[in-house]
């Protein structure tokens, strides 16, 4: 029972929640870039590990009994000819092909499989993580041996509504570097994500971020959404790749109920900050996760296996249906 | 008096400071070690001169987590064990001795006798998994880190940086100036222990005359 990549994208990976409890030791999380995705995967599959695909796509064969697979994010998922919606199980059969097509939109998409990898954890972790040496990356020839799944029930999610607008931020801990006017401008003036945008972080370019007193710290701890400003006074927004602790001053950090919607924006988009207290910050956390548990429960059982019946129900106004069309 | 610091919904740095001293950092690996369980708390970082707690926010009552730690930072300062010592073997092939002897004015084989001299403290453990960042190099060492920082530089970097001195792990960019190399490992995911050193912990150099990449795994 194996998954066998035929091809793949540079950043093809296998991702999980994260490596917890090692980051005194400077070992950062990692883990999912889309944790929405991750939890979807989990609720349709009840799977704590997938392939995460940035960007580029991913062909595959399998081998052995049947089981379930599903893809989480905007691309496209076939099983041989079969289109399979996003968030949407399919069963798959000894000898078929898988192929994952670019992000649509978004930077990335995540394919579960069903009783997941059978692969060993590097501390406590499949996640990788490139600079440490850890986890699992993906490359064409490799076989990835999978746990048996009885798992038959094929279920799918509608895709969940994010919220729009600014990113809700708390200030500090270090944003008394920084005089009031540039705090004003930080949250009243649009950023562009830069080019230089990946798994470890995000470079923004708009308003300079200058700071009176330098833009070295003593090195202190950073958290994923924590925005740092060196020198060139871009700020630059630590993504799940990040590190551990920094030397630069920290304006502010990006809460974690906005931290997915943070990771499907791409090189050119824009982006408006604003701030909340850190105690409003926790509240909206506890209501974002009410959201999501609501969202993720929501999933429905499918009448029939996927057939192309089923796939041309799929509502007029769904994007699932347009691509169908096509 | 410390300042707690928001960071973001999941995360407070409590600031003891600004400054890198031993006293400081001491204080902050007292706090480390003092919190215990709490309700949410999921992780702590120590720094030089703070520590970041990561939480759950959905399962973490902050202001009850504030009056805690302000309970605990009332406790004086305790002498606590002598501090564990290690001997790190360095080959000293780094591509800076020559700049550093001229930035000093003085000569390469000097250059080694005050980096071998002097006893370091580990303050933390940060930026990559097991960078060892030091405190306690003697001041005709001290030297402004580079302008432009060099994109790779070789795992087990032994390298010095403004007032501080690093025992690296694993490859990784660096704008500190490189003395040599250690064939120690402080970060081996298949070893237990995984990492030797930990903020607290006493470093002390000792020259190796040839370096041999087989040797890696006898310095424990």
């Amino acid at each position: 029972m194996a998954l066998t990549v035929l091809s793949c994208g540079l950043g093809t990976s296998l991702q999980d929640a994260g490596r917890f409890g090692l980051q005194r030791y400077g070992v950062g999380t990692s883990g999912a870039f889309n944790r929405l995705d991750l939890r979807a995967l989990h609720a349709l599959l009840g799977v704590n590990t997938a392939i995460e695909f940035l960007m580029m796509g991913g062909v595959f064969s399998y081998h052995g009994a049947p089981r379930l697979v599903a893809l989480a994010g905007d691309a496209t998922l076939h099983i041989n000819d079969q289109l399979i919606p996003p968030l949407t199980c399919a069963l798959i059969n000894d000898g078929v092909m898988l192929r994952v097509g670019v992000a649509r939109s978004g930077n990335s998409m995540m394919l579960g499989v069903a009783g997941g990898f059978d692969l060993p954890l590097d501390l406590g972790s499949h996640s990788f993580h490139l600079r440490g040496g850890l986890g699992i990356y993906l490359k064409a020839g490799d076989i990835l041996a999978l746990n048996a799944s009885e798992n038959r029930e094929l279920c799918n999610l509608q895709p969940y509504k994010e919220e729009t607008g600014a990113f809700r931020v708390v200030l500090g801990p270090q944003d008394d570097y920084f005089a009031q006017d540039v705090i004003e401008q930080f949250l009243t003036s649009p950023f562009t994500i830069s080019n230089e945008a990946d798994r470890m972080g995000f470079r923004l370019t708009g308003a300079k971020l200058t700071s009176d007193k330098g833009h070295n710290i003593v090195t202190d701890g950073v958290a994923t959404g924590s925005i740092q400003v060196p020198g060139s006074g871009e700020p630059i927004i630590l993504m799940v790749d990040r590190q551990t602790t920094g030397g630069y001053p920290k304006i502010a950090t990006v809460i974690s109920s906005d931290l997915t919607r943070l990771a499907k924006h791409r090189p050119g988009d824009t982006l408006h900050f604003k701030a909340v207290s850190q105690e409003e910050a926790i509240n909206i956390a506890r209501l974002h996760e009410r959201n999501m548990t609501a969202w993720l429960s929501s999933k429905q059982p499918l009448k029939r296996e996927l057939t192309s019946e089923f796939l041309l129900s799929v509502e007029l106004n769904d994007e699932v249906y347009k691509d169908l069309v096509g | 008096m410390i300042q707690f610091l928001p960071v973001g919904d999941t995360a407070l740095t409590i600031e003891f400071s600004r400054e890198i001293r031993a006293d400081i950092n001491q204080r902050v690996l007292q706090l480390d070690r003092d919190l215990g369980e709490f309700q949410g708390l999921l992780e702590c970082v120590p720094t030089y001169r703070s520590l970041l707690v990561h939480f759950n926010p959905l399962d973490f009552d902050l202001a009850k987590f504030k009056a805690h730690v302000l309970a605990l930072c009332e406790q004086p300062l305790r002498i606590t064990d002598k501090p564990r010592r290690r001997l790190v073997p360095v080959f000293y092939d780094g591509e800076d001795l020559e700049f550093l002897a001229k930035t000093h004015n003085i000569s390469v084989e000097e250059v080694i006798a005050i980096h071998l001299s002097a006893i370091y403290r580990v303050y933390m453990i940060g930026f990559l998994p097991g960078f060892a960042l030091m405190g306690g190099l003697d001041k005709r060492l001290h030297t402004p880190r580079r302008l432009s920082p060099r994109l790779v530089t070789p795992a087990g970097t032994i390298s010095i940086g403004g007032e501080q001195a690093l025992v690296g792990s694993v490859e990784a960019p660096s704008g500190w100036h490189l003395l040599g190399r250690t064939p120690m490992r402080n970060f081996d995911k298949t070893r237990d222990p995984t990492f030797i050193l930990a903020a607290g912990d006493e470093v002390q150099f000792t020259q190796i005359h040839s370096f041999l990449e087989n040797e890696v795994g006898e310095w424990l």
